[in-house]
């Protein structure tokens, strides 16, 4: 085999190698990649709004944030709404009153991609 | 309701991808000198008769497929027929967005073609070659392919719609090229003609494989992410099992192109190798067949990736 053909070959197979090799900067579906307030945080003010940041772009139309209280009942809470420049974020306004204790939001939101996620955080208001 | 969703993309996938690689065959593979015209006018016919049916079988499916995602967008088991979602979904989804202009589409082009046909109008290829480069290219931007950040997003959608249009060249264009062969044999036109049909159909052929290899290679790249992905995740293997099927595609077209096509030079054994030849073409197209179940199948799965992070 020749030299310039071990190279050319060589130069394949690395081309190969990178693009098998690893790319995790971006996930399909919506995953929860950070929210306001933190997850498992503990806050002094009652947080006006629940901001989450996704993973995935999702369609608001079909994409929800909910808040529960220690005992188990919702909290109110006004419409969602993805921020215009940045259809990974997901926000909705906490419209109910908040008692000190440990809440936590559920979220089940539609990515782009028409599949579903969902799931849940805690955090806790203590003034 | 995943497996009727997978069923109804199955569908949606053969038939536009019929619609564009039935209809381009006639460009590039059929001989354009007089001793071929009966033939040229025979493929024009064929092309419309297979788009008619095509694009019902598309119409219906892309209906299904919209009130599937009815479904699983809301969760609701009733919302493929409650018209408030319908409307949201396409009027608020990046889904709907393409899939409205789609739906239009593929409601006006089974009318147009009857209208031609029974008023008897010269059959018309490039309207059928038009609408189905739209309708195999807008695929790209539904599902997976709508995934990405920023420059992402674009990559992907470019990069996807190449791989669809490539793949529907290959496995629309068989259909024709099978009808072809069969014209040109029945209407004793001459070996040449098939020759001609075969070679420029190996020529196309071999681009669109390079250009599904390598637009492969990257959507892999995008949704895969690495071996150990591709190994341990349902999205991985069957990834596996369309790869292999595509595969043995290739080795069939090898076949035809590198033994039979040789033995049709005038050969004592030119009918059985014409025979054979058709036999040959026929298993590619059950391959293809195979290759897009398993793409109809992979749309509706969690990528690789995806499952490597949760």
């Amino acid at each position: 085999m020749s030299k310039s053909t071990t190279i050319r070959i060589l130069s394949q197979a690395t081309a190969i190698a990178i693009l098998f090799g690893s790319h995790t900067s971006a996930v399909a579906h919506a995953f929860l990649d950070n929210a306001t307030p933190k997850v498992g945080s503990v806050v002094t003010t009652p947080p006006k709004t629940i901001r989450i940041q996704f993973t995935q772009r999702v369609e608001v139309a079909f994409s929800h944030i909910h808040l529960f209280a220690p005992g188990g009942q919702e909290i109110a809470m006004g419409p969602a709404a993805t921020d215009p420049s940045d259809q990974t974020q997901l926000s909705a306004p906490v419209t109910g009153a908040l008692a000190p204790g440990q809440y936590e939001v559920r979220w089940d939101v539609l990515s782009v991609d028409t599949h579903r996620t969902n799931g849940h955080f805690p955090f806790t208001f203590q003034p | 309701m995943e497996i009727a969703l997978v069923g109804l993309r199955f569908i949606q996938y053969m038939a536009v991808m019929i619609l564009f690689g039935s209809s381009l065959f006639p460009y590039y593979a059929l001989a354009r000198n007089g001793n071929n015209r009966g033939g040229n006018t025979d493929m024009a016919a064929f092309v419309q008769r297979v788009a008619f049916y095509a694009s019902l079988a598309a119409l219906l499916s892309a209906i299904g497929w919209l009130g599937c995602e009815a479904v699983l967008m809301t969760g609701d088991t009733n919302g493929y027929r409650n018209g408030a979602v319908i409307w949201t979904v396409l009027n608020d989804t990046e889904f709907g967005e393409i899939w409205r202009w789609r739906l239009l589409l593929l409601l006006f082009l089974p009318i147009y073609l009857a209208w031609r046909f029974l008023t008897h109008r010269t059959p018309l290829v490039w309207p059928v070659l038009v609408s189905g480069v739209l309708l195999v290219a807008s695929l790209a931007g539904v599902g997976h392919g709508a995934m990405g950040l920023g420059f992402d997003v674009w990559a992907h959608l470019g990069n996807q719609a190449l791989h669809l249009l490539a793949a529907a060249v290959w496995v629309g264009g068989l259909l024709s090229l099978f009808h072809a062969i069969q014209y040109i044999r029945n209407a004793g036109l001459g070996v040449e003609l098939q020759r001609h049909a075969l070679a420029r159909f190996s020529l196309v052929g071999f681009i669109a494989v390079l250009l599904i290899v390598a637009s492969g290679l990257l959507n892999s790249w995008f949704l895969v992410g690495s071996f150990h992905a591709l190994l341990n995740t349902t999205y991985g293997r069957v990834l596996m099992v369309k790869v292999a099927c595509f595969l043995f595609m290739v080795v069939l077209a090898l076949f035809n192109r590198l033994l039979l096509m040789p033995r049709l030079a005038g050969t004592d054994d030119e009918e059985t190798s014409l025979r054979l030849l058709l036999r040959s073409i026929a298993a590619e197209q059950i391959f293809a067949i195979l290759v897009v179940a398993s793409v109809s199948l992979l749309g509706t799965l969690p990528p690789a990736m995806d499952r490597m992070v949760m």
